[in-house]
Parts: structure tokens; sequence; C-alpha cells
């Protein structure tokens, strides 16, 4: 039955479709589809997510007209998404910046008054120079978010030589994918999102938690499971009926933050009832390393490997693990008088334990359904998938892990149906070699001084607020900030904005007024991706090796630079722009005065040039295609760690990891092992009141983040879509209790932080009693943003910062909210 | 000649609206009044079994189109492809298609004064590419071609009844089909 | 949109064709209606003040309304295209009703001309034949403009609750009422001794009792009809429509009129106030009636398969 809701609600949105008139017209409408004049398709890839689709931009008479997918690309295959083909009204956005912004009044207003270049730049570098001269350079501070995160970070660095300062980020590390990067790292050696890929297209079973493809959609993943949805079974995971759970075929609205005990019961049965893969554990992973006492018998170095004693059966002692014939998996040996057990033992003993039964009562998900799950799942040689963003909980990277552990106890690892690892993975981040932070950063100080297992990473960006609010370990004055829009997705907003008060001078780099521009005292905009030629990067996320572009496709629309010309400038104005050729050299492995004088003659495109020369590359196919294959899936497939070594310390799948007893052994009371344990989320600790809930959140398929929300396209897409996206999700059975009905205003405040931010609520049946469910990315204050959705809700305010010990993310869901009538 | 028509397989449909938004720049939709295809969310269902399906608004190119029959001067026809379309000159703008389109598939388009709706990318399809929704799905969800073509993939969806038209006790024969999720 | 618990259809209402479509379907019926009834009256004998008066009273008020109709039209500078486009359309209503305006305006006004004083030269003036001919055609094509604003939106199969036979019914009953109405009023200003005033109030009386029922008919069974139908009874009687609906077209346009004029008019005849306000109520009525039969117009969306 349409109720009468329905239709009143059907009618009020006639009404409004009706009046709400005509805000933007970013061309006359009336104009021809199919207007004649010069047209062109120029290669670029895909910003307006981190997922760098291929794209060619359609170009008429100087104006782009569309943006489409290109056809046969590894990664998207000729599909681009919502946002990708929104594109277009992010570059002719009249809401950009326009020209460089220079502060006129009051911190968090908008007074600025337009300048030049020259003028902005040369304001920046003496700015610099005066740290220079107080011997501080170290108080310069940089963060960027995700855009130059994925595609600039040797420039970042360069840039941070240039400076002379070690204080720069990628905030995506601590807020996106440390926790899960490094729970597969454990295992596989590598773990970010572009380096693994499940192979949907020939899937026989997928279990899929903490992440949702269809609906944070990347195309890369979206095409292989919606083209391939027919071809294999679905499980989705999520305390919500997400996007992914609606194409699943069973959905399990899990507890918040409990993955990790439904992985470990897995394992617990596959386990028990022998469903696992003997052969792929004995060859190809350390199960049969022997273990004294939970360490290693005896570990020697060889090659740049750890070597290890496995119990061969064939032989009746122990060897070296290549050199065994059958290596033993399970029981109890004697070695040299000492009492010894193989890795896989000891984790069979772990997970004895972990239990069906215990397990349902820590996920609520029955326990007979763990055993039918794990038994198809083994049957059907499953795959857990890969997951992207996982920085939800204090469990965070051992839930990857188990996950991690649970496919190479099927054999699931780079195989056909299984986790497949990306020409990325196999052929540039093994060879890339891993760098520390230096000890003078101020993140890593920060983080070692809480004993912070990864703190040598140097990556813990909730650092900077201590420093510039408490000059903990020393002050951060002055701040870049890059493409990150910091008050909307770093936790604990207020907090943030009491540092970007403090600071001293702030830049900020950026395409639009976002609300952190507020506090800016110089803003440079930068071009958007099709304005502008891109160095070259390597092809992500595909089951193929090779590279791609960015080819300017249209002048620049307003008066702005690429963020690279804007480095080489300041840097040129300081008198370091060789350090930061000479930084960039080592970053790129491309020589330093190649690069420089390349840029010098062809400005960004000569420094792909100089790249394309020294890999390589055949350029003119580059700037034709967009991209070049060096690798197909062939060539990647049962490569690692079948023929090559995989990037652990033992060149092996590694059920017990070097890497977690090496951060076990930097921390007083680590929580972890090498193994893998049962943690509890930290929310568990509290028992919920009777208006309390976990807040779990995730993406909507038009947004991303915080930064297409001005999208006009986008944004009319989210209204339409009504409270499905832009309220916040409550149980109807709760929302009875609270005395809250669909639409209405609510407050949400968060428990831990006190702050609070309003909302409407959509109750509905999609999601668990204990559960609100957002997307995030709304709720910008910045008057200067025209598009945006109205009314929903600014989910920073309600993330406490804080941090885990051992990966040192910021546990973005170990939050619980209070809801009431507005 | 041919007949052209869609299948929508709502099993692989990830209600993503890419095929609404390379819609609207491939048509330059007025999308702050209206869209030629819209994705709307259905659901169904008490915790926890429940469902999300995605229902797409389009033009169904009807084979006994409401819009057509009741349209005083022509404007709304059908080409010889079996397109239904808006001829912009001749339409006086009186509605009355609209009103009588049983599938919400045409809006006033607010610098035409005239409905606009989906033409199948009639000038895409005329140089033989796809529609634009249906070249940049991710999921391959929205499959077009030649109804008449044995051949051709919509064809056999539609005859082996995988395919079914909504509506279709309003007899208007729509070209649109759809594949029922599970 | 954000559909929930549907059943096959969602349901919006029809945000097209408002005041100003109800307006000209207002017109429309009740000229063409006004001038049939002069008609009438002229093949009676009747006062040369109410023939002349009312088919002009007719022709101007179709008129108007037919400017309605062009000013809600997108591109009203082509409205001729309704009849003189190259791909014409001859089955479509518009059309037909078009035609229908054209042909009755043309012969109201052949009709009545030559009762005017600027235009007693007119050759026909002295032909009885051929003005009878022309005041039949008028009377016809009337009929057929009355009839026709219903059927317009009685065919919209996908609005159920205009798709019914009674629909026609209703608005050519409501016609020929406030036609009657808007004679009556012109008579009071022209000639209020008229006795034809009372008689037309008697003959309205009885056309709403009429209307009255078939109208009860139409909701009876539309509200068994499909769910949309269901959806526009109940938004007539009790939802947002209903102030409208009770208010105007069943209380003051229907109840209030025929209560006044079997109440008062038919026992004291001559009270011209209240045959005025009875009057008055009617007209209102009807053009309320267009108005809330096409806001209640609820589309019935085919949403799920
Ligand atoms: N509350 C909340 N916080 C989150 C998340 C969440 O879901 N909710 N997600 C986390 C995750 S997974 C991530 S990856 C991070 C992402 O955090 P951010 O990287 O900050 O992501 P966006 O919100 O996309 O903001 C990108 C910024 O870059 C600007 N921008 C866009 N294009 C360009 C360009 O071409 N040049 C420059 N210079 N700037 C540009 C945008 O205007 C915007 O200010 O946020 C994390 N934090
Ligand atoms: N459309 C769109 N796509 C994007 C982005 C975007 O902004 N928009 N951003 C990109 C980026 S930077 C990232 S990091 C990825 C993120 O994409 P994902 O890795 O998929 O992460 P999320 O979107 O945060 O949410 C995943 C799902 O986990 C569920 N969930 C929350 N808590 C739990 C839990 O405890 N257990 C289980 N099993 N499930 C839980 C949420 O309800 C949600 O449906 O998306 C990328 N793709
Ligand atoms: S997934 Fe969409 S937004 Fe992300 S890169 Fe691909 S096309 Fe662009
Ligand atoms: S683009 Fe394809 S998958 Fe996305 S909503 Fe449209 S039909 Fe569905
Ligand atoms: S769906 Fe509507 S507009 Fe399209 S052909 Fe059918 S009746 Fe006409
Ligand atoms: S609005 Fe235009 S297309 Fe529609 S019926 Fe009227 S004339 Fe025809
Ligand atoms: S066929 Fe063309 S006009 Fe129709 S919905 Fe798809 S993109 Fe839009
Ligand atoms: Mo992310």
């Amino acid at each position: 039955m349409v109720t009468r809701r329905d239709f009143l609600k059907a009618t009020a949105l006639t009404a409004t479709a009706i009046s709400a008139g005509i805000k933007f017209q970013p061309r006359s409408y009336a104009e021809a589809t199919t207007a004649g004049g010069e047209v062109k398709f120029v290669p670029n890839i895909c910003a307006m997510c981190p997922a760098a689709c291929s794209i060619q931009v359609e170009v008429r008479d100087g104006r782009v007209h569309r943006i489409h997918g290109t056809p046969d690309h590894p990664i998207n295959n000729g599909k681009i998404c919502a946002r990708g083909n929104a594109g277009v009204q992010r570059v002719y956005n009249p809401d950009r910046i326009k020209k460089p912004l220079i502060r006129t009044g009051e911190k968090g207003t908008w007074s600025f008054r337009e300048a030049s270049w020259e003028e902005a730049l040369s304001l920046i570098a003496s700015k610099v120079k005066e740290y220079h001269e107080m011997g501080h350079p170290e108080y310069i501070g940089m963060l960027g978010g995700w855009l130059p995160c994925t595609y600039y970070k040797p420039f970042f660095k360069a840039f941070l030589a240039a400076l002379g300062t070690p204080n720069g980020v990628g905030v995506p590390e601590a807020l996106c994918f440390i926790p899960k990067a490094l729970g597969w790292k454990s295992a596989y050696g590598f773990g970010t999102h572009p380096e693994l890929l499940t192979d949907y297209e020939n899937a026989r079973y997928v279990i899929m938690l903490r992440r949702n493809v269809a609906g944070s959609i990347s195309v890369v993943h979206g095409w292989r499971l919606g083209q391939n949805r027919r071809k294999f079974k679905l499980i989705v995971l999520d305390p919500r009926y997400s996007e992914t759970a609606a194409k699943a075929d069973m959905w399990l609205p899990i507890k918040p933050g409990t993955d990790l005990a439904f992985l470990l019961a897995m394992m617990n049965v596959i386990i028990n009832e022998k469903h696992y893969d003997s052969n792929f554990l004995a060859k190809y992973s350390n199960a049969p390393m022997l273990l004294k006492d939970g360490k290693p018998f005896k570990v020697w170095d060889e090659g740049g490997k750890k070597k290890y004693l496995v119990y061969d059966l064939a032989k009746g002692t122990a060897v070296e693990h290549d050199s065994a014939v059958l290596p033993a998996l399970e029981g109890e040996y004697e070695v040299d008088g000492e009492k010894v057990i193989p890795a896989f033992e000891a984790l069979k003993r772990r997970v004895a334990e972990y239990t069906p039964e215990w397990a349902e009562k820590i996920t609520d998900i029955e326990a007979e359904k763990i055993r039918e799950i794990a038994r198809d799942f083994a049957l059907h040689k499953g795959v857990v998938d890969s997951g992207w963003h996982g920085p939800k909980y204090r469990n965070s990277l051992l839930t990857w892990r188990a996950a991690a552990i649970v496919n190479a106890l099927v054999g699931s690892v780079n195989n056909d149906g299984g986790l497949l690892f990306t020409g990325l993975a196999q052929f540039v981040s093994t060879k890339a070699q891993t760098t520390e932070a230096p000890p003078q950063s101020v993140l890593r100080m920060w983080a070692e001084k809480r004993g912070i297992a990864t703190a040598f990473l140097g990556h813990t960006v909730q650092a900077f607020y201590d420093a510039i609010v408490n000059e903990d370990p020393y002050p951060i004055k002055m701040l870049f900030v890059v493409g990150h829009n910091l008050l909307m997705n770093m936790p604990e907003r207020k907090k943030w904005e009491e540092a970007l008060n403090k600071l001293d001078f702030m830049v900020a780099v950026d395409i639009l007024p976002q609300d952190h521009l507020y506090y800016a005292d110089v803003v440079l905009p930068e071009s958007t991706y099709v304005e502008k030629d891109d160095p070259l990067f390597p092809i992500a996320y595909a089951p193929a090796f090779g590279f791609h572009t960015r080819v300017k496709a249209i002048e620049p629309v307003y008066d702005t630079k690429h963020v690279i010309e804007m480095m080489v400038e300041i840097s040129a104005r300081l008198g370091t722009e060789d350090t930061f050729f000479k930084a960039l050299s080592k970053g790129l492995g491309v020589d330093a005065e190649k690069l420089k004088t390349y840029y010098h003659t062809e400005g960004v495109a000569g420094i792909r040039r100089a790249q394309a020369e020294a890999k390589g590359v055949n350029y003119n196919e580059l700037l034709s295609k967009g991209y070049v294959v060096k690798a197909g899936r062939d060539k990647l497939v049962y490569n690692m760690p079948y023929k090559e070594p995989l990037p652990t310390p033992t060149g092996k799948v590694e059920i017990f990891s070097f890497m977690l007893a090496n951060f076990a052994s930097k921390v007083q009371d680590p929580y972890w092992d090498a193994l893998i344990k049962w943690v509890p989320p930290k929310v568990s600790e509290r028992k919920l009141g009777s208006n309390e809930f976990y807040m779990v959140y995730s993406r909507s398929p038009f947004t991303t983040h915080s930064s297409t929300s001005d999208n006009p396209l986008l944004a009319k897409l989210i209204e339409d879509s009504e409270l499905y996206y832009k309220g916040i999700w409550i149980n109807s059975e709760r929302a009875a209790e609270l005395g809250i009905r669909n639409g209405d205003r609510v407050v949400v405040e968060s428990v831990y932080t006190g702050d609070k931010t309003e909302a409407i609520a959509f109750v509905n049946e999609l999601v668990r009693k204990d559960t609100i469910f957002t997307v995030s990315g709304f709720g910008q204050r910045s008057e200067k943003l025209t598009n945006i959705p109205q009314r929903a809700m600014t989910m920073a305010r309600l993330i406490p910062l804080q941090f885990d010990t051992i990966s040192g993310a910021t546990m973005s869901q170990e939050t619980i909210v209070r809801i009431s009538k507005a | 000649m041919a007949r052209y028509g869609m299948v929508i397989d709502l099993e692989k449909c990830l209600g993503c609206e890419a095929c609404v938004t390379a819609c609207v720049e491939e048509n330059n939709v007025p999308y702050e009044t209206g869209l030629r295809t819209q994705v709307h969310r259905v659901v169904t269902g008490k915790f926890p079994n429940v469902s999300t399906m995605y229902m797409h608004r389009i033009c169904q190119h009807c084979e006994h189109p409401g819009c057509v029959s009741v349209c005083p001067t022509g404007a709304s026809y059908v080409n010889e492809d079996g397109i239904v379309l808006i001829d912009y000159e001749l339409c006086i703008g009186c509605k009355y298609c609209m009103v009588a389109c049983p599938y919400l598939a045409r809006y006033i388009h607010p610098e035409r004064h005239t409905p606009d709706k989906c033409t199948f990318c009639v000038h895409r399809v005329k140089e033989g590419k796809l529609p634009a929704c249906v070249e940049t799905c991710p999921a391959n969800a929205r499959i077009f071609g030649d109804l008449d073509d044995p051949s051709s993939e919509v064809a056999k969806l539609v005859a082996e009844n995988r395919a079914i038209p909504i509506g279709a006790e309003y007899g208007t024969r729509p070209k649109v089909f759809y594949i029922r999720p599970r | 949109m954000l559909i929930l618990n549907p059943q096959h259809y969602y349901l919006l209402q029809q945000p097209w064709w408002g005041i100003l479509i109800a307006f000209y379907l207002f017109l429309g019926g009740l000229g063409a209606m006004a001038f049939c009834i002069s008609f009438y009256f002229w093949r009676q004998k009747g006062s040369e003040p109410l023939v002349v008066g009312g088919s002009l009273l007719g022709l101007i008020a179709v008129l108007i309304g037919t400017l309605f109709l062009i000013f809600d039209l997108g591109h009203p500078e082509r409205f001729y295209l309704v009849l003189l486009s190259p791909r014409l359309n001859p089955s479509s209503w518009i059309v037909v009703g078009s035609t229908l305006l054209s042909a009755f305006m043309l012969f109201a006004a052949l009709f009545v001309a030559p009762k005017l004083r600027w235009f007693k030269w007119l050759p026909w003036a002295k032909s009885e034949t051929l003005t009878k001919a022309f005041g039949w055609l008028g009377f016809i094509t009337g009929i057929g403009v009355a009839a026709y604003t219903g059927i317009l939106i009685g065919i919209v199969f996908n609005i159920p609750f205009w798709n019914a036979p009674a629909l026609p019914v209703i608005f050519m009953i409501s016609a020929l009422s406030t036609g009657l109405a808007s004679l009556i009023l012109m008579m009071l200003v022209i000639d209020r001794e008229s006795h034809e005033i009372h008689v037309m109030a008697k003959m309205d009386g009885f056309t709403m009792i009429f209307e009255l029922i078939v109208l009860s008919i139409f909701l009876l069974i539309r509200s068994y009809g499909p769910v949309a139908a269901i959806e526009s009874v109940n938004t007539i009687l009790f939802g947002w429509l209903a102030p409208y609906f009770v208010g105007g077209v069943l209380l003051l346009g229907l109840a209030i009129p025929i209560m006044l004029i079997f109440g008062y008019e038919v026992r004291r005849p001559g009270v011209t106030a209240v045959t005025a306000i009875s009057a008055i109520f009617v007209l209102i009525g009807g053009a309320l009636l267009r108005y809330v039969v096409l806001e209640a117009g609820i589309l019935q969306i085919p949403c799920c398969i």
C-alpha cells in the first residue's frame, strides 16, 4: 500500500521540484547537444575520488563537454561513476576559487582580497624565511588530503626538503588505510587499497566485511562486482543494510566492531574441521615455522630474507623451510631437546576457544550460520574481500590480518577467484624501500611519547593538534593544508578549529571555499585535473602493470596553477630549488638535472617526459591513449608468492608475523602478538544508555567525502535521495521508543567529545537497533559553498580525536552518540 | 529501421546513478528542474529481512505511447526506429503528453518551455554509439539494442522472458524492460 | 526519490495543469452552455435581452477561457499549431476540442452578430433559416465544447480519478448549471423583472440536484477504484482539498444554492438578492469543481516489478 505519508511526500517533492527553479546554469541548456565545432578527446585520470579511473575528456570548442571512461583500460574498462561524469561540474563550478587570496580580516571569517601569484607566493616565502632565520624550519607543517597523498607524495617530500622541515603527512594514512594496510601487510607484505583486488571475475564465494564496494564505489571494484554479480555468492557483514548488502545473497547485521570474532570463529571451524589447504600453507606460508614458547625457534638472515626451521615429516627432522619435503603443520615436536610446535599448531590452539558459539555472543550472528559460512567458504575456496577504509576500531589491524589468514587458510591468495596482488603491488611497491620518518619529526616524537608501536612511520596526524595547541613535542606555527578538507574530515572538529585559530600562518591549497579556508592567511587556487598535465603514475588497483597520466585538456578556466608549480616557485623564492629537485630525483628515480631542465622547458609535462624516458615508456602512446600497459593479468596471477617471494620478512605468507612481533616488542602491554587474537572494540566497554547508539558511517555512491558536496549535480542527486543519504538511519523500534518519527530533526551528541550536531532522522528497518548510520561528508558551514545539500549533519564533530597503540589510526567508529529530538 | 529497446538489469544495478549523470552531461539536461532518467530507492521489508531495489524512471519508448496519441501538433512522435521523440519546434507546451504519460517520463525544460525526456540518445545511436547512460554504467546494468534483431542481447532477454515490462496493464507496450532482482 | 514499502505503484499529484486550465474548463463549459440555453430561449421566443446577451456572454466566456488555455501553453505564440501543424494529430482531444471551440465561436458569432446594432448589414441578418442553422450549429458545437472538457481529462487512463465515464457527464451538468447561473446574473443586471430568471433558477435547482447525485455516484465508484483514485477521493473529502471540495463545491456551490432555490426562490420569487447570491455561489462552486478535479488528479506510476 502506498501510505498517505508517501503520497504527501511525493506531492511535496513535486512542489519543491517545481518551485526550486534554476539556481545555476552551467551553460545554455537549450544549446543543441549535437553542436558541431572542433571535438577532441584528451586522456586524463579522474580525480573525483582516489580510485584513479582512466578517462577521456571530450572537449568541444575549448570547453569540456563530457568525460568518458577510457575503453579497455585495465582499471575501469571504459566505465566511470556518477562523480566521474559530474567532473565537468567541478571544472565549471562558479564557487571555485578563482585567484590567490590574502587575508584582510579576522580569522574565522571570509575576509580576503584577491592577489597576484607573485604577491601570494612571495608572502609565503617570506613567512617561511622568518622561520628559517629563527632557526626553526621544523615549525612548519604540511597536511595533504587523499589527492596529493595518492599522486604527489614524492613532490611533497621534495617540497618538505626545500622547506627544511620533516613535518608533513598525507592524512589518509591515519584517517583512512594504515591499520588495514598493516593488517594485510602483516601476512602478505603489502595491503594498501591499490595493491589488493578481489578477483570478482572468477570468484566463487565472496565475504565482504567493513566494506561497501557498491556504495563507496570505485569503478574498478564496482564494475567487477556488478558485471559479475550472478557468478558468485556474496555474503555481506554490515551493521546496516548497505548498497553492497542490497546485492548480497546474505546480509548479516553484525554488531559493530566485532568482525574479528567472526573471522576467528571461521578459522576455528576451518581448522578444526580440516577444511584448510594444507599444501598452500605448508609451501607458501610460514605456517610450518617452528615456535618455542610462542617465539621463532631459530631464525637467521639469508639473502635479505628471514630463514627458519620447519619439521620435515619426510625426513623426521627440522630443516630450513625451502629444503623440507613435507613440512609439518600440526603436532608437537622435539628438536635439539626443545619442545617446539609449528606456527599453525599455535594458531590452532589459539583459535580453539574462538568457537562459533563464542562468536555468536559477540557478533550477534548465529553460531550455526557462522559454521555454515565457514564450510561453504572453504568448499568454494572463497575469498574475504580486501577492504579499503579501515581505521574504525582498536581491533582494525587485527581484523584485516584475520581476513588475510582466512584467505591463506583456503589458499585464496593471488589465484583465480582469490585475492589478487595488483601490478602496483608486485612490480612497484616491492621495489620501493620503506622509509622511516626522521627522528625529529613531530609526528614520530608525538607517537613515540604515547607508546604507539608504529610511531616510526610518522603518520599520526593527530600530533598536529597537540603540536599547534600545546607545543607538544614542539610547536607547529605555520601550516600548509593541501587538498585536504581539514574541518570536515579530521576527528573532533572543535579541536581543529581551536588549532587553526592558534596558528601563526596558514596556507591552503584548494579549489573550493571549504570550511578550513576561513582560517587561512593565504589561499592558493589549484587547477582541476582536466586543466593540468601530470607526472607519470603506475596503474593502481588493476590486475595489470603499467603507467598512466593526465594530459591537459583545457587551459585553466581561472587564474590557477598546478600544485607542483606552486611548490617549485616557492622553493625558488627560498633559494632551495635545487634541494627540491634533488629530493624529487630520489623519490622518482630520475636524474635531478634532467628533471629541472625538462621542468623549465615544459613545466610539469617535462617531469613526465623525464620519467617516461627513465622507465622506457613509449611517450607518444602514453600521450595519445593516456596509458601504457607493460604486463597483463597473466604475469601477475600466480606470480607471488608462487614464483616470487612476497615482500614479507620471510618472503612467505606470514601466519606468524615478524612485523607484529616487532611491533609488540616496542610497547609496554601489547594487546596483540605475532599470531592473531581477539580484541574487543573499545565501545563494547560501555553499556549503551536508552538514547545511546554506536555510530557507523560510509559514503554515498555519488559523493566523495566532503569534496563533492558542492558539486551542483551531485548535490542534486543527494537532495533527490531524500533521507536515504541525507538523514541518519535509526531503527524504527528504537526511534519509536525515543518518540522520533521519520523526518524529525534530532540532535546527535557525542558521548566522548560532548560536541553535537543536528540531523534529520530516517527511521527505517535497515539498521541494527543499537546503531545509527550516516553518510559522512555533508554539513559544511562555509557560506561560500552555494550548492551543498541542506540540513545534513556534520559528522566530524562527533568522533573523538584518539589513536590506537598498534597502528596509530583514528579509531573513527570508537564513538557513542546520544540522540534526542531537536 | 530498427526497433530499439533497453533492458535494465536490476540485479546488477548498484544504484550508483552514473547513468543519471552521464545523461545530464551528454544531453545538457537542466538537472535542477528535471531529469531524463532517475534512480529511485525502493525500500521494503522488516529488519533484518529487508531489500533495497533501484527502480529506474525513464521514458519507455512505448509502442502505444500515451504521449503521442494525445499530442495535438504531432510534436511528440515515433521515429522510424521506434524511438519516441519530441519536435521542440512543433511543441506548443500544452503538457497534455505529460499528463498522459503513465511513467512520469517527462519534465518541462526551463529554457525551451516544452517537455523534454529521454531520446534514447538518438544522436549517438545514429552515429553507431551506445546511449550515454549505457556506455557509462559500471555494472553493465543497462543494455541497449534492436529488439527486432533476434541476436541482440535485449531481444534475447526479452524473448526468454527474463526482462519484463512494468505497467503492462496500461497497454502502452513499453520498450524498456526490467530484470527483476533476486 | 525514496519509496518506502510500495505496492507496484507510487502516487503523484499531477503538477502540470493548474488554475489556468481549471478556469478554461470552467469558462469553456459555462460559455458553451450559456449560449445553448440562450439558443433554447431563442427557439422558445424568449426575451431579446436574454437571447442576445446570453449568446454574447457565452461567446465571450468561451473566448476568455480559450485565452486562459493559450496562456497556459509553454509557447502561447504557437497556439495556431493546434489547428495548423504540419503533423496535426486529429485524434488528439486538444485538436478535437480546438476545432469544436473554433467552430463554436464562429457559429455563435454568426448567430448573434446580426442581432447587434452594428452588424445589421450582414447578409444573413434577415434570413431566419440561416440564423437558425448557425444557431443549431452553435448549439451542437457548444454541447461538444462542454462535453469535451470532461473527455479531455477523462481519457487519461493513468490518472484513474479522471478516467471515468461519469466525469464528462458531471462537467456537462456543471456547465449547464453554471451557464444558467451566469445567465441569471446577467438578467438580474439587464432586466431584473424578467420572469425567465425564475424559470432558469428552477432549472438550475433541478440541474444541481442531478449533479449532486451523479457526483456522489462518481465518488462512490472512485472510492473503490485503483489506489490512486482512492487517494484522490480521500484527498478531496478529507485531505487538503476538502475545504475546497466539501466547503466550496458541495456546500457553497451545490447544497446552499439548492436550499436557497427550493426553500426561498421558488416560494417567494422576486427577492433578487437571494437569487443573485445563489447564482454567485453556483459559479464559485463550478469553478472550484474544475480546480478540485484537476488538483485531485493523482498519477498512478508503476515502480516495481
Ligand atoms: N568525518 C569523516 N572523516 C573522514 C572520513 C569520513 O568518511 N568521515 N574519511 C576518511 C578518509 S577514508 C579519507 S581518505 C579522508 C579524506 O580526506 P580529504 O582528503 O580531506 O578528502 P575530501 O573531503 O575529498 O577533501 C578533499 C579536499 O581537496 C579539495 N580538492 C579537490 N580537488 C582538488 C584539487 O584538484 N587540488 C586541490 N589542491 N584541492 C582539491 C577539496 O575541495 C577538499 O577540500 O578523510 C578521512 N576522514
Ligand atoms: N562513492 C565514494 N566512493 C569512495 C569514496 C567516496 O568518498 N565516495 N572514497 C574512497 C575512499 S578514500 C575510501 S577510504 C573508500 C572507503 O570505502 P569502504 O572501505 O567501503 O569504507 P566505508 O565506506 O567507510 O564503509 C564500509 C561499510 O562498513 C560498514 N561498517 C561500519 N562498521 C562496521 C563494522 O564494524 N563491521 C562491518 N562488517 N561493517 C561495518 C559501513 O556501514 C559501510 O557500509 O571508498 C573509496 N570510494
Ligand atoms: S570511481 Fe568514479 S570518481 Fe573515482 S576515479 Fe573512478 S570515475 Fe572517478
Ligand atoms: S549506472 Fe548502472 S549500476 Fe549505476 S545506477 Fe545506473 S544502471 Fe544502475
Ligand atoms: S513512457 Fe511516457 S513519454 Fe515515453 S513513450 Fe511512453 S508514454 Fe510517451
Ligand atoms: S506539450 Fe508539446 S509534445 Fe506535449 S502534447 Fe503538447 S504539443 Fe505535444
Ligand atoms: S538513453 Fe540517453 S537520453 Fe535516455 S536516459 Fe540514457 S542517456 Fe539519457
Ligand atoms: Mo580513504
